[in-house]
């Protein structure tokens, strides 16, 4: 097993060298993140000059990239071009708060989704099970930044009639949210409609994923066996069927991983929230490479990790699959 | 269950039937039971299937509808995209107009007094021609690529394999905001081809011109042959062992004659279904792309930076977010419908959904 | 003979699919003796395995349904049995094998795991260990070796033949009286079979079960079984003791199942298949549904407007009964159908 974790790890690194490679040829030579500076007429050309030479940036690019590896590892990713503020303080923040937005949304939809799967297999053509089908369909076809400016507009029509601020449109925290228990409420308060934007495709992708998977193995040659050994319907569907149903799970968590993140983006740029989407769409603005890279290459580790851990705990519920 | 196909004399020797296999559902049991099959080809028993998903027929009637409108645009907007209107103003401020019925502004007024249904029509123009071109060209790429990594397996499937393996490493949208970002933001001319990390360049003869929105078009596509190509080589693989494929070899069949005239036709229904999850993909993942700005870039229409304009006053003028994201949420849920009805259609051992 | 202990009586089970209503037993009636070996024997869609899946309440209700008939199991009647009860029995007193024991064994639990399950379900009082020591005799019962290394082993880690036992295993783990098995050997090579077949007969030799033997395979029923019933499109067409009914057949379609067979002790230069396809159950032929294949009806009206009826053969063997309105035709056919044309 160690083998196994050890040869994905070594894998994987030679993937993101390879990939940051290609990535940061393609920033580095496409985009100037000097354009705006050269634009302003207070800023001499010296100045600009000086900014080149000593973020190399007249330099080919293989020593660029040299340059950068190096900031990578020894300088926490190096500092932005422009006002030379260190990156990787900047990434540890913003990750942060987009892991609590990213883990609680997880966490519940993977739970609502496997009730309504769950039910709906079982309940199979009812009422329930038609409706939740449909929601699943919405689900998927909902632009996430829009469905995110909806509830925004709706919060605010609601609050013109009602004068009631239901939840916060926007940013982590109220301008003095004070500390401890009352900081943490006030953040999950704030954190309330994002977390259900994130939350809606997720649990469209996974309850009709579970909702097949359960269909597909209470149909099975054994559970027909363990109805057949006498067992109590309750116990064939839930000691059988659902734990077998809920393996393949594991492994399309993983793979949506990288989507969620995606959705992320979309998600904390509409509500302002300070995560590693808006941080990175800021980056992207400057036309700056070292943040935009620092960014892909912690996902990256995040994503790869993850998928890791996801490997492990199949093969942990699956007997029929062992590592070595 | 070999009883579905036409054997002459089908029952002989010491085993006076085929084994039967599991019960499991009741499709399978009428079959199983020996239903007779009328001889119809297999396209008009797909297409019975598909008209038997009330949802999906009525979803590709509204495809079709936005089609028609979109082809259309020019005839059937009553504005221009940037066509000003200032007689019809809001006697209150003086310049945007809600929805009303009274012959002129439907969906309402943006702003600067343009017509909003004028405007969504040509965002859906846009939208619709992106998605389908980025579908055409995702497909064929992943196509391409899944098929001769999963029929010729070794190094090859290796080699692509390791290469969309980067691929799922990063968030998609991530990797298409940096392409969209540093490449697609203006219309551009090949004139030479680049050679990669160095500074020269082949000239080549001719220009080709690539228009802007093309260019989202060809990195959005760029995003989406990955997850098709997994697909597709998932599906040489298996079926590249059965017997069929054997009988073509022995047969003296080259081999693009086998993946092309053999597997492939079985891969139809998947590729197709698969394919409509892209266009809905792209037409959701182009209108973010708008709406962050790195898009389709004005002059040219979207939806995505319909909704961004909108977006400061969207508290009061609630038509200029609304309703572009709902064209939106209408077309991907139809394409959603439609490749469910086709997934019926073309795979009856799929269990339906519905 | 004895009091029959199940008793299959007019049965009709139907499914109610997309393309009508599918008719997968019409009528169907058997007895079952204590301690003996029943062959149903018949094709995919005979209705053979339906009969049994749905006395036991195996088959989901929705579409499928019981439309009449009764099954009495010790004077019981099961089709309207209290589902508490009917679960109770399963799995002790009617105990069923399946085909597959690759898919019909759960994949993410130790065979020792699934055994031990049977066995508590039925003995709730029985502490872990005491099931766990039972688990490991019944594997070596049915030959398992090391069953106490291997009771910890998962299904896949065994071989198919070893599956099957273990299924065996399972079934016997409460002593039955009434053994369902339905196409136990169809899944395995040849050598297997014949081992599993040996366990099943040390099994029955054991427990002095009542076995219903489904399958199509007749050297099994041959091997195996005491009586025979032979089904077609959901019915009862033959029922005879099994030396009768391979000797002197008396129902067309069982004399063609017959004559298809390989034979070591005749020449035959070609085999004869039975002509045509099985009828679809949703649209049964009028009359006899063997008819449309009948070389020996010779299209005869009354094959083909009435519904035969089982009734008593002409031969001097008791309980023989064939559903055929020509039946006594048969008797003078000595050689193979061949001649008709077969």
């Amino acid at each position: 097993m160690l083998q196994y974790v050890l040869r994905r790890l070594a894998y994987s690194v030679i993937v993101l060298f390879v990939a940051s490679f290609l990535v940061f040829t393609f920033v580095a030579k496409t985009g100037d993140p000097l354009a705006a500076l050269r634009l302003n007429p207070r800023i001499s050309e010296q100045s600009v000059e000086n900014i080149k030479e000593r973020k190399h940036l007249d330099d080919s690019v293989f020593v660029r990239y040299g340059y950068w590896v190096n900031d990578a590892f020894t300088n926490g990713f190096g500092t932005t071009v422009l006002g030379d503020r260190p990156i990787l303080p900047d990434l540890w923040r913003v990750m942060k708060h987009t892991l609590q937005l990213v883990i609680i949304a997880e966490l519940l939809a993977i739970l609502i989704a496997v009730g309504i799967g769950v039910y709906s297999a079982l309940r199979q053509y009812s009422v329930f099970d038609y409706t939740a089908t449909t929601f699943s369909f919405m689900g998927l076809a909902l632009p996430v930044f829009w469905f995110a400016l909806m509830l925004q507009v709706g919060v605010v029509y609601l609050k013109d009639w009602t004068g009631y601020n239901i939840f916060p449109i926007a940013s982590l925290s109220s301008v003095d949210p004070g500390t401890g228990i009352h900081f943490w409420i006030d953040r999950a308060h704030h954190l309330v409609l994002p977390v259900i934007v994130l939350m809606i495709a997720s649990i469209a992708t996974y309850s009709r994923f579970m909702r097949a998977s359960m269909l597909e193995v209470v149909n099975s040659d054994y559970v027909r066996t363990a109805r057949a050994k006498g067992l109590t319907e309750k116990r064939v569907t839930m000691k059988h069927a659902f734990r077998n149903a809920l393996i393949p799970l594991v492994t399309l968590v993983a793979i949506n991983f990288g989507a969620l993140l995606g959705g992320a983006i979309a998600t904390e740029f509409v509500f302002s929230l300070d995560g590693m989407g808006l941080y990175y769409i800021s980056a992207l603005n400057q036309n700056d490479p070292y943040p935009v890279m620092a960014w892909l290459m912690v996902t990256a580790t995040l994503i790869i990790l993850f998928n890791l851990i996801a490997d492990i705990a199949y093969g942990y519920l699956d007997p029929r699959v062992r590592y070595d | 269950m070999v009883q579905s196909t036409v054997q002459p004399g089908a029952v002989g020797g010491a085993d006076p039937s085929i084994a039967s296999a599991p019960i499991t559902s009741e499709a399978e049991l009428a079959f199983e039971a020996g239903v007779e099959l009328k001889a119809r080809s297999q396209w008009s028993y797909a297409r019975t299937r598909f008209f038997r998903h009330k949802a999906a027929v009525v979803s590709l009637a509204v495809l079709i509808f936005f089609a028609i409108v979109a082809i259309f645009a020019k005839q059937i907007a009553p504005y221009g995209y940037d066509e000003i209107d200032l007689e019809h103003i809001d006697p209150i401020t003086g310049i945007a107009r809600s929805p009303r019925l009274d012959g002129h502004h439907y969906l309402g007024t943006d702003q600067l007094g343009r017509d909003y249904l004028s405007r969504i029509i040509y965002g859906i123009r846009t939208s619709l021609w992106v998605a389908v071109f980025v579908a055409i060209l995702a497909t064929v790429i992943g196509t391409a690529v899944g098929a001769i990594s999963g029929f010729y397996g070794g190094h090859v499937d290796n080699i692509l394999m390791r290469i969309t393996d980067l691929f799922f490493t990063v968030p998609g949208l991530a990797i298409l905001l940096v392409a969209a970002v540093y490449l697609g933001s203006d219309d551009s001319e090949i004139t030479e081809i680049n050679l990669p990390f160095t500074s020269a360049a082949i000239p080549l003869p001719f220009t080709i011109p690539i228009y802007q929105p093309m260019k989202i078009g060809i990195i959005l596509a760029f995003l989406f042959w990955v997850a098709l190509a997994r697909v597709v080589r998932g599906l040489f693989l298996s079926l590249r062992e059965k017997e069929f494929v054997e009988a073509a070899k022995a047969a003296g069949a080259s081999d693009m004659r086998i993946i092309t005239r053999h597997i492939l036709p079985n891969c139809v229904g998947p590729i197709v279904v698969f394919t409509t999850l892209i266009v809905a993909g792209a037409i959701l993942t182009e209108a973010f792309l708008s709406f962050v700005g790195y898009g389709i870039q004005p002059p040219n229409a979207a939806l995505g930076k319909l909704i961004v304009d909108g977006q400061s006053e969207g508290f009061t003028l609630w038509w200029l977010v609304v309703f572009p994201g709902l064209a939106i949420f209408l077309i991907a849920m139809c394409i959603n419908f439609v490749g469910d009805g086709l997934r019926d259609a073309l795979d009856p051992t799929q269990r339906r959904s519905r | 003979m004895a009091e029959p202990i199940l008793s299959i009586r007019d049965l009709t089970v139907e499914f109610s699919t997309e393309d009508g209503l599918v008719k997968a037993v019409s009528g169907v009636s058997y007895d079952l003796h204590p301690g003996e070996v029943l062959g149903i024997v018949g094709e995919s869609g005979s209705g053979k395995s339906v009969s049994m899946l749905s006395v036991l309440g195996l088959i989901p209700m929705p579409p499928g349904r019981i439309t009449s008939g009764e099954a009495l199991y010790k004077g019981t009647d099961l089709v309207t049995m209290p589902k508490k009860q009917l679960r109770e029995l399963r799995g002790g007193e009617m105990a069923m094998i399946f085909q597959d024991p690759m898919t019909s064994l759960n994949p993410v639990f130790t065979i020792g795991d699934q055994i031990s399950e049977a066995v508590l379900t039925h003995n709730p009082n029985m502490k872990d260990d005491a099931a766990r020591t039972r688990t490991i005799e019944l594997l070596e019962s049915v030959g398992v070796p090391f069953a106490e290394r291997r009771v910890d082993q998962y299904p896949h880690e065994f071989s198919g033949g070893m599956r099957q036992r273990a299924m065996i295993a399972m079934a016997m783990a409460n002593n039955p009286s009434v053994l369902i098995a339905d196409e136990p050997t169809t899944a395995l090579d040849v050598t297997i079979q014949a081992q599993i077949v040996e366990v099943i007969k040390t099994a029955q030799h054991h427990t002095h079960a009542a076995i219903i033997l489904i399958t199509h395979d007749l050297g099994l029923i041959a091997e195996l079984a005491d009586r025979v019933v032979v089904m077609y499109a959901g019915r009862v067409v033959e029922i005879g003791d099994v030396f009768t009914i391979f000797d002197s057949p008396r129902h067309p379609y069982t004399v063609g199942l017959m004559n298809s067979l390989a034979r070591v002790d005749v020449d035959k230069e070609r085999l004869e298949p039975i002509p045509g396809q099985p009828p679809s159950l949703i649209s049964l032929p009028p009359g006899c549904a063997f008819h449309p294949r009948c070389v020996h009806s010779q299209g005869r009206a009354v094959c083909r407007t009435e519904t035969p009826a089982l009734r008593g053969t002409d031969d001097a063997a008791p309980d023989h009964r064939a559903a055929c309105h020509f039946s006594e035709e048969l008797a003078s056919l000595r050689s193979p159908i061949a001649a008709g044309g077969g």
